[in-house]
């Protein structure tokens, strides 16, 4: 391990790239990424392969490139950098705003902190591309955004925006009821709905129409009322916070009644609606997969029964998914563990993510002209044992401050 | 009476059926893929002999003897069942409220229907210290248990293995966490000085017996305990009680009784040193994660310390902002200080993989700890902290056959542990696992 980070080093070098004390490289040059093994995201590993980089791009990729000018880093097992789709990064101080239950206008970019140590952890578990969702405590939670994690200023490691509003997020769930119930009825000082999933409903059914026929909804902007006919008229799309298989199947009624194709976040307790979701096409981004030993690590949020094998089951039955959350590749280690095959999971990882983002022209996988974000491990990624050597955001390379 | 031919016939069907099958089964031979001893080098095409529990012989070239029952394992590999050497979980509470309780055993607190214990059969964690919590200041003994029984004492491998002095105030400062700490060892050292000096009260049977009475003198002693503290017609439970804290003390401070010792941050580490030197401790320290700064002091220990369950963590410098990535593992390897893993401190889990053992070893070796040095930490290096390693912790003839089956070469991503025997008697059966078949296809639960 450590001959590579030398002859990494000593490439750089030879290469005249110019790099910081604290070891950040920055290239202004091309490189050659040279691994035993490149996982390219797309079903197909090389070994041995080659990922050769030019600025922030990938501009070839191959089993062996020639490009002797070009200043070279050996790895053992090479692929594309994660992409988190539900993701909760350096949100300062709350991330729903509680005053108001219909807040599509809410804009969590503004409560991102970059600067916090969450971006250099998901950075460090290999994730390059965020995507970060309000929180669900307002039914209609505000609007999303997707980050890199790493890679940009003088020091090479802060994050920086990738796309700005990018979907309107959905609370479908009990969260948005939550603060309203204490001691059973609505005592806080707001007075508000929803105390109950009815309500919920309601609030979503009423503003939908409100939105459909384009009269104003009491206390919403126009501003806010114009993002949810964006989003109903598919322009923007939308993420449904949905775990229990009640929320789950909600979010289809939804579908009928006024043509949403919401994109479900949560998932939990997908496993309960196989077929359902499978007719209609849905997409699912799982946010919690159960890997503890402890049975306390089964209970989901809002008590949702939490199974072990819930990403084989939606990939057997052949159910447009990812994987998101925390510790997002040893999610997808346990996923194998438990019955999902190998090249599905590391897609669920990367590619699937990125195209369930609409963002698959830049990131997700290893392919030219996209961007150059790669990962570098010491051996197979999907064995526990193997560690990340370096990662690669939009062409700038980190040793992670090793 | 036709109820009662019935059941005579049955009961001598059962007899006919089972008690030769359950007289065969004290004789057992595992034929494995591959045997990782830890005693040797492993051994491929090995065989293992198994006799009324214990292990009789490993090797290639062995005889089966015909009355063995065979167990296949030729696409498999056979280690040691792992030893976790402190855990808090298993219990229904990890602490109680009161945090002088020397007196109190973890034995009453074991819960043997927890699913703790199945969940350990399930990752091939066959032995294992409980613990008192670190929610204390003496926090009361510990047990080591075999994870397979209905019953506690069918369970225990050693009863008062240890005792739980955590250094972590309670309530209040350090200085008086410590300073209370201090009183209680001092009273022990007291009382055993009063012992040696042979002033024990007059009603106590064993006042002739040298000072160095042997460990099983212990219980004599302990049921002798009520008199030799104050006045016999005071409060007899209390006054047991005390007594029984005080024995336990004195083996404590005589350093007869292991002491875990619990260290949360750094500057505890230092001040149980001094403990352990100024009063004799026979101590394993266990560590939180704050306690890598002070690796250095542990450098060259002999004996592993527990780390924290939470191997990886991040920490920011308050004047800097400088984010740092902290990997126990790698920190305490350079440092020269052996080390073991553990999986429950009791506290809440959250979804983490840490509550696995061979999770906590896999992590290990991905940061720089070699993978036969990573299968022994698993097994011989805990039993042999917790000086068990006569019974458990590699296959040797004359240990204990406590024994995992893996479907693979261990710490992989797809390996599962397949059997997990106990004293040579199968405790989990992968096959038999309808639990785990639900959790992986929860559709044949829904369809039920």
């Amino acid at each position: 391990m450590r001959i590579f980070r030398v002859a990494l080093f000593v490439g750089f070098l030879c290469g005249s790239i110019s790099f910081d004390s604290v070891g950040k490289v920055v290239a202004d040059e091309a490189i050659l990424v040279e691994g035993q093994h490149v996982v390219l995201g797309d079903g197909t590993t090389l070994s041995p392969g080659a990922v050769l980089i030019e600025g922030n791009r990938i501009v070839a990729v191959g089993a062996n490139i020639d490009a002797p000018a070009a200043s070279r880093v050996q790895a053992k097992w090479v692929m594309p950098g994660l992409v988190n789709a539900a993701a909760r990064l350096g949100v300062a101080g709350g991330d729903s705003e509680i005053t108001a239950e219909i807040a599509p206008d809410f804009d969590i970019r503004s409560s991102i902190d970059l600067t916090s140590r969450e971006f250099t952890e998901a950075a460090n578990q290999g994730v390059t591309t965020a995507h970060i969702l309000p929180g669900s405590q307002s039914v209609f939670a505000g609007t999303s955004c997707i980050l890199k994690t790493t890679g940009q200023g003088t020091s090479g490691n802060t994050p920086r925006l990738f796309v700005e509003r990018h979907g309107l997020v959905l609370a479908l769930c009990s969260d948005p009821t939550s603060r309203n119930q204490a001691r059973g009825r609505p005592d806080s000082i707001f007075m508000r709905q929803p105390t109950n999933r009815m309500g919920v409903m309601w609030i979503l059914r009423s503003t939908f129409h409100r939105a459909q026929q384009n009269t104003d909804s009491p206390g919403v902007s126009p501003y806010a009322m114009k993002i949810i006919g964006q989003a109903m008229r598919q322009e923007m799309p939308i993420f449904t916070i949905s775990r229990t298989e009640v929320d789950l199947r909600s979010n289809f009624e939804l579908q009928d009644e006024f043509g949403v194709q919401p994109i479900l976040v949560g998932g939990e307790e997908a496993y309960r609606t196989l077929d359902v979701l499978k007719e209609r096409k849905s997409r699912v981004i799982l946010s919690t997969t159960a890997i503890g030993a402890d049975s306390r690590s089964l209970i989901g949020p809002e008590r949702t029964k939490l199974r072990w094998n819930v990403a084989g089951l939606l990939s057997q039955e052949e159910i447009q998914f990812c994987l998101a959350g925390d510790q997002l590749l040893d999610q997808a280690r346990f996923a194998v563990r438990y019955g999902l095959d190998r090249e599905q999971a590391i897609q669920s990882v990367t590619a699937i993510p990125a195209q369930m983002l609409n963002i698959q022209g830049q990131v997700g996988k290893i392919a030219v002209g996209l961007d150059a974000d790669i990962l570098a491990f010491t051996g197979d990624p999907l064995e526990f044992t193997s560690g990340l050597e370096w990662i690669m955001v939009d062409g700038k390379l980190s040793d992670l401050g090793k | 009476m036709m109820q009662l031919t019935k059941l005579t016939f049955l009961i001598l069907l059962i007899a006919c059926v089972f008690v030769p099958l359950l007289h065969g089964a004290d004789t057992i031979a595992i034929r494995a893929g591959k045997v990782i001893t830890l005693g040797g080098a492993p051994i491929d095409n090995g065989i293992i002999i198994i006799r009324d529990g214990k292990i009789e012989a490993v090797g290639t070239d062995l005889a089966i003897p015909v009355e063995a029952h065979v167990i296949d394992a030729q696409k498999q590999v056979v280690m040691p069942g792992y030893v976790d050497a402190h855990s808090s979980d298993g219990m229904g509470q990890a602490n109680e409220r009161n945090e002088n309780v020397p007196f109190l055993s973890v034995v009453d607190g074991i819960d043997p229907s927890l699913d703790y214990f199945e969940e350990s059969l399930r990752n091939g964690v066959t032995t294992v210290a409980i613990v008192p919590g670190n929610n204390t200041l003496i926090g009361g003994k510990a047990a080591i248990v075999k994870t397979a029984g209905q019953y506690v004492n069918d369970m225990l491998v050693q009863r008062d293995a240890g005792m739980k002095i955590s250094l972590r105030p309670t309530s209040g400062s350090r200085m008086g966490h410590m300073a209370k700490l201090r009183r209680e060892l001092d009273k022990a050292k007291a009382a055993l000085e009063k012992r040696n000096a042979g002033e024990k009260p007059k009603s106590e049977p064993e006042k002739q017996d040298p000072p160095a009475s042997e460990g099983e003198k212990k219980e004599d002693e302990k049921e002798d305990a009520p008199q030799t503290e104050g006045p016999p017609q005071g409060n007899a439970v209390d006054a047991a009680k005390m007594a029984q804290g005080l024995e336990s003390m004195m083996a404590v401070v005589e350093g007869k009784m292991p002491v875990y010792l619990y260290c949360d941050t750094a500057m505890d580490v230092a001040a149980a040193l001094k403990l352990e030197k100024d009063y004799g401790l026979n101590a394993i320290y266990v560590l939180g994660g704050d306690t890598y700064k002070a690796a250095s002091l542990l450098a060259g220990k002999s004996r592993p310390v527990v780390l924290d369950r939470n191997l990886i963590f991040w920490e920011t410098d308050p004047r800097t902002r400088e984010d740092r990535k902290i990997i126990l593992p790698e920190v305490f390897r350079k440092a020269g200080v052996p080390f073991v893993f553990q999986t429950g401190d009791g506290s809440q889990r959250t979804n983490d993989a840490s509550s696995y053992l061979w999770y906590q070893a896999a992590i290990a070796i991905r940061h720089g700890v070699a993978e036969e040095e990573a299968m022994r930490l698993l097994s011989l290096v805990p039993a042999k902290l917790l000086k068990i390693d006569d019974v458990v912790g590699s296959i040797e003839p004359g240990k204990d056959a406590d024994l995992v089956i893996l479907t693979g070469e261990p710490f992989r991503m797809s390996t599962w542990v397949d059997k997990t025997l106990i004293k040579g008697k199968v405790v989990y059966d992968r096959s038999k696992d309808t639990k785990l078949e639900r959790l992986l296809s929860p559709a044949a639960e829904l369809k039920q």
